[in-house]
């Protein structure tokens, strides 16, 4: 989105800035590296299969063959853990970027226009805000039955409104600055006006609290998975894997711990990133 | 005489919204694909009896028929019946609040006991090890699943050290504290990862600000201007800052309940919809959006009382 | 620092709470037995849920009960009874007995029960359809006519649906008399707190004399397995059902506690769309039974705690008991594969329920099987009421599924599971046999005895070597009690008798 910023040269309120790294962006993107690197090659690089059973190999607790032990059916851990996080991310990423797509939309266009359109658009935000996240995502997914799917429609239907309020608060601020004045008088059309010139100076903010929306979303498609409105088995997912091992807990504690400290991992990166990516974007002072 | 006025604006003003609730809450079950009768009935229905319930439950009548009956199941109280159990909605969901508002109100207690201290500390001692460190706990405990942190819990104190029960609501008061320890902790923690961050910001900018230089420049001790001034305003910022996470902590009370098995209204709201018990997930869908405002009205009244500068109009 | 003086109030508090469980009175019996699942409601011809049944079984009486084993009746509020010599009409002869409120159980009360529970807004009526009339011939004795002789008729009559109510308190009272219900089983609702537990008081005009010899029962939900085993091991609870399979031996060797398994009647089994190539051929279902480790899906998956399945009925009431399940044979498998022209095997697609953690295991491991010989099998996650459309509809070619019997009569299940044109047309396979309809027809007209029992055995042969499943296992319900507590099971109709549990 930078590149988009300094793609609006006649008055651009903010000084340009050359990105610097700060510390928190730095270990939140390594962090983050780290990550996607090893769900995407440590499937390719094990030697066993997520899904395989093997009774003989049931329950084996963490070692030098099985890093993370295995559960019941013999299946490897740590595959899994790892198979689970390309799952997780996935899902958070598009239950992330499509709110954000339509809530900035919505929040824009309201910004921007005012009058009856934001006043409707705002009534709707507003009553769909009373409903608590939780509540509202284990009605929709829970009434149209357990799918990655319905999640993303789940999701998507809720979390918009976030998106919707932060961009508006940001378009309305932007949009009685001289040089939207100055693109308006030129007659330039509302579209590119909004795209040009509007957006690229009240995204930011949107784009910081995607970054905790990730780890909220995460801890969510986790926790509906866990209660089984999720994704469901024998598809890896880090929910699903702790609650098919919490009847082993006394036992086997390996099969729902190390999914746990693999949300507990991803959410201190993204938690990073965001902290990052707002002392590096907002404006200071 | 001016906060019954200021109330009862708010509570004029919150009647299309509640209309609008209403709305979303019966167009969430009914728009959606999926149909209610034919799943209720599931391995042991024929097609004549889908038809049969379909009838029964009123889901032949159109849409808007549909609206005003559940609007009128509103006005009368019952908000439907429930069809497993047979019983109004209102009756089912009533009898299930207590254990939940009991865990909102305590889980609310806990954050503002961590909250409070911990963000003063992180302020005053801005960028020591001690701000670094409450950071980083805080961090660990925002990314962490509550309903992994819970059945955890529920294996320390359960099997290691059997101090607070692991599941139920107990009895009498101290009963509900005792029961409830664990699950309202759980939230807590959540919450108060949250709110530690923006009340620390507040405390900073507050601390920063003229009027406390100016009593310091009347020569009050530094104690005294952190109890006199910064706490007062702080708890201003800590009742807005809990205010916008209300509907984090109601909605994680529903997960909560589920993991430790307290009888309440989440983990109705769970059961109902394995059961399908539709009439009662849209009962509940109201009740959850109908309890976010009346706490939000609570809390602008309470932000009120606080700061003197906020007019009630 | 100051002494706080609310932590002094705390302390008194606790102090006097404490003294108060010293000095209570010798506290009156009371068996506590952590469940699952709440009751939904107490309304016997409106539930479907075990959690619903059970505690109803608890509260009410039907005529006849089916005896502890699950092999027959015995007497239940009917002394006896006789059928007619045509076999359509059944006389019963009720007992002394009393509700609870002290109001004697009449031939009016069992008239009115039994047609409310074969009326429209019974979710069992069609259960009682073959009644044509129910008649209270004096005060203390019923008939029940039919229009065709049907002999499973009486275990259905055995069922929670056929509970006997006070009429006159049904009709005045109306939906409110299932809030507070009155019936003559051997305990009085005493209080249900919703989610919670539901508390239980002995009926003190119980007919069984000297039973329950508890003072009362305590059913209370603990949603969550393990921390309902730890409330067990703690002491705070007496016995619990639904133990997870894997910690049935761990519990079992606490000196303290004493685990069981139960058999009841319940059977796991994979649907085979017939009419789907290429489960038309009966060698393929055949060698995809071979193909499966039932016993390594017991062990692995129940941790021994359920029985290799031999046919589509569990092990009950007429059980042909010279049937061995079919053992894992991958080659056998093959052969049989290759002699049907799929040598190379073939791929297909299975249903699954989604939300059920065992299932999805299951269905894991009959993949695994079946690759080995060849048969690459998608996995199709499905809701559990869209599984049951879908597998109507016969638009499906593999199904992961169950059935339960309602009754103690083996009736219920042929009929559903091996029977085509019956209601589920063999539970969706579309597989017939002329033979097995003809015995269904003759042993439904045939009244108990060997006679009968032979004619099970033999459908039970056909279902086996015709393979419309592939046979699973049947499940047991594991149990778990303290080691102070005597006559606590699970029966085979998966209820308990709490009547018969005694406390040491």
């Amino acid at each position: 989105m930078t590149t988009t910023i300094t793609e609006t040269p006649t008055a651009s309120p903010r000084q340009r800035r050359l990105p610097r790294l700060n510390p928190p962006l730095t270990a939140g993107l390594a962090m983050l590296v780290i990550l996607l690197a090893a769900v995407l090659l440590g499937p390719l690089f094990s030697p066993y299969d997520p899904l395989k059973v093997d009774f003989a190999e049931a329950l084996r607790p963490p070692g030098a063959v099985h890093w993370f032990g295995t559960d019941n059916l013999g299946r490897d851990v740590l595959t899994r853990v790892l198979a689970a996080g390309l799952v997780d991310l996935q899902i958070a990423t598009v239950c992330v970027v499509l709110p954000f797509l339509i809530g900035s939309t919505v929040g824009a266009v309201a910004g921007y226009f005012g009058g009856l359109t934001d006043r409707i658009l705002m009534r709707i935000v507003d009553i769909l805000w009373a409903f608590p996240f939780y509540v509202l995502v284990i009605a929709i997914v829970g009434t149209l039955g357990p799918s990655t799917g319905n999640m993303y429609l789940a999701f998507t239907l809720v979390v918009w409104i976030s998106f919707a309020r932060i961009v508006r608060g940001e378009v309305l601020s932007v949009r009685q600055s001289e040089y939207v004045m100055a693109a308006r008088l030129l007659g330039y059309s509302h579209l590119r006006i909004i795209l040009r010139h509007v957006l690229p100076n009240a995204i930011t903010p949107a784009i910081v609290y995607a970054m905790a929306d990730v780890v909220l979303t995460i801890l969510a498609v986790t926790a509906l998975s866990f209660l089984g409105l999720g994704v469901q088995p024998p598809t890896p997912e880090w929910g699903v894997m702790i609650a098919d091992g919490r009847n082993f807990i006394f036992d086997a504690w390996w099969i729902s711990t190390f999914p746990g400290f693999a949300i507990i991992y991803t959410g201190i990166a993204f938690t990073l990133l965001g902290d990052g990516l707002d002392d590096l974007l907002r404006p200071k002072g | 005489m001016i906060v019954l006025r200021f109330v009862l604006l708010r509570l004029i003003q919150m009647i299309p919204a509640l209309i609008g609730i209403t709305i979303v809450a019966f167009l969430l079950l009914r728009v959606l694909p999926g149909d209610p009768a034919s799943l209720l009935i599931g391995a042991r229905g024929s097609t004549e009896e889908v038809e049969a319930l379909r009838h029964q439950l009123g889901l032949d009548a159109p849409l808007w028929q549909q609206y005003l009956t559940f609007l009128g199941d509103m006005a009368n109280g019952s908000f439907g019946q429930s069809i497993t159990q047979r019983r109004p909605v209102a009756t089912v969901v009533l009898e299930r609040l207590p254990p939940t508002l009991v865990l909102i109100a305590y889980s609310t207690v806990l954050a503002i006991i961590l909250t409070v201290p911990l963000a003063m500390l992180a302020a005053v001692r801005r960028n020591s090890w001690i701000d670094f460190a409450i950071k980083a706990v805080f961090v660990v405990a925002m990314s962490m699943p509550p309903f992994w942190l819970g059945v955890l819990l529920i294996l320390l104190f359960g099997l290691k050290f059997p101090i607070f029960p692991v599941s139920g609501y107990g009895e009498g008061v101290f009963g509900h504290l005792w029961h409830l320890f664990l699950p309202a902790f759980v939230i807590a923690l959540g919450t108060a990862a949250l709110t530690i961050r923006s009340l620390r910001s507040s405390i900073i900018a507050v601390r920063t600000a003229d009027f406390i230089d100016t009593a310091r420049a009347k020569g009050l001790p530094e104690n005294a201007v952190l109890r006199r001034h910064v706490l007062r305003n702080s708890l201003i910022s800590t009742i807005s800052v809990l205010s916008v996470h209300t509907s984090w902590i109601i909605g994680g009370t529903v997960v909560i309940e589920a993991v430790f098995a307290l009888p309440g209204v989440g983990d109705l709201l769970v059961t109902s919809i394995f059961t399908r018990d539709y009439p009662v997930v849209q009962g509940l869908t109201v009740t959850f959006a109908a309890l976010v405002m009346l706490i939000s009205l609570i809390t602008d009244v309470a932000y009120a009382a606080v700061d003197p500068r906020i007019r009630l109009e | 620092m100051r002494t706080n003086p609310l932590r002094a109030v705390a302390f008194a508090l606790l102090a006097a709470a404490s003294l108060s469980v010293a000095n209570a009175p010798a506290a009156a019996e009371t068996f506590r037995l952590g469940v699952k699942t709440d009751a939904l409601s107490l309304d016997p011809i409106a539930t479907s849920d075990n959690a619903s049944i059970w505690a109803q079984l608890l509260i009410y009486d039907q005529l006849v009960r089916p005896t502890e084993d699950g092999t027959e009746l015995m007497p239940g509020l009917a002394e006896s009874w006789e059928q007619s010599a045509d076999g359509k009409s059944y006389t019963f002869h009720l007992r002394e007995a009393k509700f609870s409120n002290g109001d004697p159980v009449t031939a009016e009360d069992v008239v009115f029960s039994l047609e409310r529970a074969a009326s429209e807004s019974s979710n069992w009526s069609g259960f009682f359809r073959p009644i044509v009339a129910v008649e209270a011939v004096d005060d203390r004795t019923v008939t029940v006519k039919l229009d065709e002789p049907f002999t499973p008729l009486i275990n259905n009559l055995a069922m929670f649906s056929a509970a006997v109510l006070p009429a006159d308190l049904v009709e005045s009272q109306g939906n409110a008399f299932f809030e507070n219900p009155i019936g003559s089983g051997p305990f009085v609702l005493e209080e249900w707190q919703r989610g919670g537990k539901m508390v239980l008081a002995a009926n003190p005009h119980y007919w069984q004399e000297g039973k329950p010899y508890v003072d009362g029962a305590e059913l209370v939900v603990v949603g969550e397995d393990n921390s309902r085993v730890l409330q067990l091991r703690s002491g705070n609870l007496d016995a619990i059902i639904g133990v997870p399979f894997n910690q049935v031996n761990s519990l079992g060797a606490d000196p303290n506690i004493d685990a069981g398994v139960a058999n009841v009647f319940r059977i796991e089994l994979v649907q085979l769309n017939t009419t789907k190539e290429p489960f038309g051929d009966e060698r393929v279902r055949q060698a995809l039974n071979y193909a499966v480790d039932r016993e390594g899906i017991v062990q692995g998956i129940l941790f021994g705690n359920g029985k290799p399945a031999v046919s589509s009925l569990p092990v009950m009431a007429y059980h042909n008991e010279e049937l061995e399940p079919y053992p894992h044979d991958p080659a056998k498998a093959q052969a049989l594969l290759a002699e049907a022209g799929l040598g190379d095997g073939f791929s297909t697609t299975m249903l699954v329920p989604s939300g059920d953690a065992t299932y999805q295991q299951v269905a894991s491991a009959i993949q695994a099987n079946l690759a080995e010989v060849g048969v690459q099998v998608r996995l199709q996650l499905i809701e559990s009421g869209a599984q049951w459309d879908t597998t109507k509809s016969g638009d499906y070619e593999m199904s992961l599924s169950y059935a339960t019997s309602d009754t103690i009569d083996p009736d219920q299940l042929i009929g559903f599971t091996a029977v085509n044109p019956e209601r589920a047309n063999a539970y969706h396979t579309e597989w017939r046999s002329e033979r097995l309809n003809e015995l269904y027809e003759q042993e439904r007209r045939t009244p108990n005895g060997p006679e009968r029992g032979a004619m099970f055995k033999e459908m039970e042969q056909i279902v086996h070597d015709g393979a419309p499943f592939i046979f699973l296992y049947n499940m047991g319900a594991p149990y778990a009690s303290r080691s102070n507590v005597e006559g606590f099971a699970i029966l085979p109709t998966s209820n308990w008798r709490l009547e018969n549990v005694k406390l040491q």
